[in-house]
């Protein structure tokens, strides 16, 4: 019957047709494959890195149709205990962005891929990127769990502006603890009322651990043990508590009230506080901030005060990691994604180091000499060339640093509110630490 | 279906009803029909008990376990014997501070709550025009007083910047940071759950429904004051369901976790001030990773509340009228 061999006719050549294709598509190279999938991403950051990372998302999804990326934002101190929780139920995503500070707790096969073996293969590119930063990302047990994309370290962010209108210069590199308490208060002379010199370190972890290490001691010795002393803590205590009751720091319940974290409210960015312990890589946003509050002022990035011992720098790195319950064509995507935020030169012009100074040497170089780099990414890079060669990395045991955070925190917060003697809080701290960190 | 059942089975004898006669033997139904009817039921109750048994009795016996252990989730949980509950009671400071600040809020808020709930239930009572809104507007905060949202808002109101302090300003008053200062933090959050009364208050405004309004003609008659109504025929016809309350009361105050989590930042608040019972409990399991001691703790407030419960309905007997007494 004509009809039936024409239906037939046509069915055969559509499964010609078919059958081509088939072929065609299993003979594609490897490499050539086209990803597709959802991985999904966590990272933490106020607005303006949520806003740089959604950019360079959108970046990646267009040079990868079929890839769809499930943005997971958070808030840095909430953002570990998530992570645990869901690492407890093999819920954490697929690409995560990790600590130094904070990868003794995770660095476990059972949370996050070890990731030499796809480094070897070339399906994580770490081209450009120096060896010992790429250490950086090694957990105890040596194997590499995080590929670092950020090096950060710690300064003291001043508003330069209000420094000058009270007639004082910007301090040196080489001052001391004391020169630093001296100048905050020659500086809160000349300040109007309701306007700090300097913010209250006393529970600031990071400016905690630069005064630590500027001792010559260290927070955790690499056995696990806790490594700073009593005297330490108790003279870190006094010397912040000499300044809040002469009004030189803000009073203590604008202290416990603000979460650092949180740039947008912080008093420095609202240009109430003159000088602040902040990570280096935030000065832009927190300018951004301070742009609207007070326009015309200008913050600057500037070394902490050295110790008895030296500087007490401490640095660290940001990266991507990958869950370990992330399967193998989400492995893929989701190293697809660490080399592009890695390498590609558009998202690392929009990124401009914000989660820490770009790990990839080329663009630090190209960053740092930008005629059109902001003055935060200049200093960021500039003060890192000159802040990395003397700085110690802390080491942090599991647990240890949200244990010294925490203890730090509770601590001085009894001490500034009346309720403890600084002597009793550093016994109480070095006792809280303790027992947070038994195994 | 029920009675169809009852009639079949009531017969004892059921004949088949196009069966020769005698052919085959009576069938006895083994069951009498109250019997058949409580099958049924524990049929129909079956996903219900399953829910219990698998969800809820379950993962409450294996916390029971886990008390005696060390289990930080990563690595399986190691037998310690009563290792948690000896480091509790003697060498936990946060732990004291959790139970002194659980007790001031349950102490609190609990008097204030039913006060409120039912001074307000009887001002709604005498029959005011608009009764329905003002019923409706009193209980919308219970509805969203335990959400996050709320909690921010909270925060924000008792903040150094907030409304409240703005409130202060307008009387000359310069108000601090409520909820960042340890003497006040905690009570911000008696306050937040004060605010929730809605609930008890329509609970109460049923049972004042109940009271024959013949009792208060007849007090009336005799020329009774209304405080004297109040206390001699109100409270008392009232105090099963003010008994009621207290007991839901305080078990949800023990329990209380998503206010002090958002006002504190997750912290417990300036210097441990809002540091909740159950919130330093999440915090040893989630943030420390602390499982088993933190499965003491929760073993050791069911044992508190049990404890409270207890006596509440022992002194029930003191105060507590059922009407036909």
């Amino acid at each position: 019957m004509p009809a039936t061999a024409h239906v037939r006719s046509r069915r055969l050549c559509f499964v010609i047709f078919a059958s081509a294709l088939l072929i065609g598509a299993t003979m594609l190279p490897a490499s050539a494959q086209k990803l597709s999938g959802n991985i999904r991403f966590t990272w933490w950051g106020s607005t303006t890195r949520n806003d740089k990372t959604e950019r360079i998302i959108k970046l990646f999804e267009a040079a990868n149709p079929g890839v769809t990326v499930t943005r997971e934002p958070g808030e840095f101190n909430s953002y570990w205990d998530k992570l645990t929780v869901q690492s407890a139920s093999g819920n954490q995503p697929c690409s995560i962005t990790m600590q130094s500070r904070y990868l003794a707790q995770y660095a476990d096969p059972a949370i996050l891929k070890p990731l030499d073996d796809l480094v070897k293969a070339g399906t994580l590119d770490v081209r450009g990127v120096a060896p010992a930063v790429v250490d950086s990302g090694r957990g105890p047990d040596g194997k590499l769990y995080f590929i670092p994309s950020g090096v950060f370290y710690f300064t003291v962010l001043m508003n330069k502006t209000e420094i000058e209108k009270a007639g004082l210069q910007l301090p040196d590199d080489n001052w001391t603890w004391d020169d630093y308490a001296s100048f905050a208060r020659k500086l809160a002379a000349k300040l109007p009322s309701g306007t700090y010199a300097t913010g209250n370190f006393g529970e600031a972890f990071d400016a905690f651990t630069n005064w630590v290490q500027g001792r010559g001691e260290v927070l955790f010795k690499p056995d696990g043990t806790i490594g700073v002393s009593k005297a330490t803590i108790v003279d870190y205590f006094k010397y912040w508590e000499a300044l809040r009751k002469d009004g030189i720091t803000q009073p203590a319940d604008k202290m416990a009230e603000i979460a650092n974290n949180i740039i947008d409210d912080t008093l420095l960015a609202k240009g109430r506080i003159v000088m602040d312990a902040r990570p280096a890589n935030q000065l832009d946003a927190h300018q951004k901030v301070l742009n609207n509050a007070m326009p015309g002022q200008e913050l600057v990035l500037h070394t902490y005060p050295l110790g008895p011992k030296g500087t007490g720098n401490d640095i660290g790195s940001n990266g991507f990691a990958i869950g370990a319950s992330c399967d193998a064509a989400s492995t893929r995507i989701a190293a697809a994604w660490s080399n592009f935020f890695l390498q590609d030169a558009q998202a690392a012009a929009i990124y401009l180091s914000d989660n820490g100074v770009v790990t990839v040497d080329k663009f630090r170089q190209d960053q740092g000499s930008n005629p059109k780099a902001t003055p935060g990414q200049r200093q960021l890079i500039s003060l890192y060339d000159r802040v990395a060669p003397t700085a110690k990395a802390a080491y942090f045991r599991a647990r240890g640093y949200a244990a010294m955070q925490q203890s730090l925190t509770s601590a001085y917060q009894s001490v500034a509110f009346g309720r403890s003697l600084p002597e009793d809080a550093a016994d109480a701290l070095l006792r809280q630490v303790a027992r947070q960190t038994k195994d | 279906m029920t009675t169809k059942e009852s009639h079949s089975g009531s017969g004892a004898s059921a004949v088949p009803s196009h069966g020769r006669a005698g052919a085959r033997p009576a069938r006895r139904s083994r069951l009498t029909p109250q019997q058949l009817e409580n099958r049924t039921a524990y049929l129909f109750l079956l996903p219900w008990f399953a829910g219990l048994a698998l969800v809820t009795l379950g993962p409450v016996l294996v916390s029971l376990y886990l008390s005696f252990t060390r289990y930080n989730i990563l690595k399986p949980p190691r037998w310690i014997g009563l290792e948690n509950y000896i480091d509790m009671f003697t060498d936990d400071p946060h732990f004291w501070a959790a139970v002194r600040v659980t007790f001031f809020y349950v102490g609190w808020s609990v008097p204030l709550v039913l006060v409120a709930s039912l001074v307000i239930a009887t001002l709604l009572n005498r029959g005011l025009s608009g009764f329905a809104i003002y019923r409706s507007i009193f209980y919308v905060p219970s509805l969203i007083g335990g959400s996050v949202a709320i909690g921010l808002l909270w925060r924000e109101v008792f903040g150094s910047q907030g409304i409240f302090n703005r409130l202060l300003g307008l009387f000359g008053i310069v108000g601090q940071s409520w909820v960042a200062t340890p003497a006040t933090a905690a009570w911000t959050l008696v306050s937040l759950h004060v605010w929730t009364f809605g609930a008890s208050m329509v609970i109460f405004l049923a049972g004042l429904r109940q009271i024959p309004v013949s009792l208060y003609e007849a007090a009336s008659i005799d020329g009774a004051s209304a405080l004297t109504k109040f206390r001699r025929i109100t409270l008392p016809l009232l105090s099963p369901v003010i008994f009621f309350n207290i007991i839901l009361l305080t078990i949800q105050s023990f329990q209380s976790f998503t206010q002090a989590f958002i006002v504190s930042n997750g912290t417990g608040g300036p210097a441990e001030s809002t540091l909740l019972y159950t919130l330093y409990l999440y915090k040893r399991a989630f943030v420390q990773l602390d499982m088993g001691y933190a499965s003491a703790m929760a073993w050791v407030l069911l044992v508190v509340i049990a404890a409270f419960t207890a006596l509440l309905f022992w002194s029930a007997r003191f105060w507590v009228f059922y009407g036909d007494d």
